[in-house]
């Protein structure tokens, strides 16, 4: 019988202005013989955050986190999803499971995703992570 | 509590504790840059230091603790203990043996040891010495490897060896078994003394009927399955201490034979069923197990339950968890 593990990852770019996060994880170290069942964001926000809503979208083109800081943005792409977060939140979990092939077998196109918020949610002390469940 | 574990993965105990770590609701990562044919990828992330060192920032940031091994950390200097030092982040080293055995120090306890695949002395006074001016502690995993540690650190946590008994379902050797079968593992032959241990066996078979398998170039998880067959296990009798092969052979229910140094043994618990074998004793050890089947089966047992009481992951990272959470409560 399988048995579902978890694997957390920290990202390998993260960039964040406050109001706008980009992220990628290199997921490709995941054994090919192991299947992703789950794949979760876990996006920390800043302690006494308002309500906001978080629009995540796909990164279009390749980044770093140096040229980013000099004001490059990439390409973005395709609208991923749409979040509420309620006043108080601490974290957002969104779903990416329909990513986890791509970023895992693809990995020279995985150029993460960007997240927006309609708040400065986001702090540069709290990386997000990824919560990935395989059998 | 978000917990580092890195670089090099020694005997599958980083995935082990991350495993059991994850289980009660840690963060727990284990990456490993030192990759063999042994082949551990069980709850560690393989990657090479390149890697590791690019997202170091982030890495430091993240975690709440480091849990380092073998002597290693993320950069050869130690900047990276530095900058989390300054972070107010607790540290610790696991040293496992090659990385401190101290050949002047070991060769005056043990006529028998093999230390040239351990770095010079004077190199691993210099590595102690620089980890030791930041980091306090240290855990080792048993009172062979703490003598060599224990002068350089605040405190030394000796740990034993974790395993997971849910992959070593018990297969006792029998009473009648007219040919048994003795298994011995040399990952590295010098250091566990398979010249010594193939000497004796070539003048034991022109007397008893037994067949020998020497497992060598096996990924980690074929060998464990081949050692089920084993009636007799036979580890290291070179170092005075047991390694990863008799904690898997005893949750297995084998009879082991390994050599423990006397002074070593006395603060093992009491009843470790290990058959005690150097060079000069190693043959007559395995003869006695050859002729007694009677006591193949006894210490098969009492490996058994010495490996569920001592080494059974639950209870190692219980021990790992209090050291963490000591270490988390220091200013």
């Amino acid at each position: 019988m399988a048995i579902e593990k978890s694997m957390y990852f920290i990202p390998n770019r993260f960039y964040t202005n406050g109001s706008e996060m980009f992220v990628s994880f290199n997921i490709a170290v995941i054994p090919v013989d192991m299947i992703v069942t789950d794949m979760q964001l876990h996006v920390p926000h800043r302690a006494g955050s308002t309500a906001a809503t978080l629009l995540a979208r796909t990164i279009a083109s390749g980044w770093d986190e140096s040229i980013m800081a000099g004001g490059y943005v990439p390409l973005i792409g395709d609208t991923v999803m749409q979040l509420f977060s309620p006043i108080g939140s601490v974290e957002t979990v969104l779903p990416l499971t329909t990513f986890a092939d791509a970023w895992r077998f693809d990995s020279l196109h995985n150029h993460g995703i960007t997240i927006h918020s309609t708040t400065a949610a986001f702090t540069s002390e709290q990386l997000p992570f990824l919560l990935i469940k395989t059998v | 509590m978000k917990v580092f574990h890195g670089i090099i993965e020694i005997a599958g105990q980083m995935g082990i504790t991350c495993l059991e770590l994850k289980k009660r609701g840690h963060i727990a990562i284990g990456y490993n840059t030192a990759h063999s044919y042994l082949n551990y990828k069980e709850d560690v992330q393989n990657t090479v230091l390149w890697e590791i060192q690019h997202t170091s920032h982030h890495i430091m940031r993240f975690f709440d603790l480091f849990h380092f091994h073998y002597g290693v950390t993320m950069y050869a200097d130690y900047r990276d203990l530095y900058q989390i030092r300054e972070q107010g982040k607790p540290i610790v080293m696991h040293h496992w043996g090659n990385d401190v055995r101290l050949r002047q120090l070991a060769s005056k306890n043990n006529p028998y040891v093999y230390a040239e695949d351990s770095p010079p002395d004077e190199r691993i006074h210099q590595t102690l010495h620089n980890l030791s001016g930041v980091i306090r502690e240290a855990i080792v995993q048993d009172y062979e490897v703490y003598s060599y540690v224990a002068p350089y650190y605040e405190r030394v946590h000796v740990v034993p060896i974790a395993i997971d008994l849910d992959r070593f379902a018990p297969c006792y050797p029998t009473r009648e078994c007219p040919k048994p079968l003795i298994i011995h593992a040399p990952t590295n032959p010098d250091f566990k003394g398979t010249y010594f241990i193939e000497n004796a066996i070539e003048r034991l078979k022109l007397r008893y009927n037994f067949e020998y398998k020497k497992i060598a170039g096996v990924s980690h998880q074929e060998a464990a399955r081949l050692y089920r067959e084993a009636d007799i296990v036979i580890d290291q009798i070179r170092c005075g201490s047991h390694g990863l092969f008799s904690v898997e052979a005893m949750a297995l229910g084998k009879p082991v034979i390994a050599y423990i140094r006397d002074d070593v043994r006395a603060k093992f618990p009491a009843d470790l069923p290990i058959v005690n074998a150097n060079p000069d004793t190693i043959y007559e050890q395995i003869q006695f197990l050859l002729t007694q089947p009677e006591a193949r089966v006894a210490l098969g047992k009492a490996g058994r339950a010495y490996a569920e009481r001592v080494h059974a992951k639950e209870i190692v990272t219980d021990q790992v968890v209090g050291i963490y959470t000591r270490l988390m409560q220091q200013p």
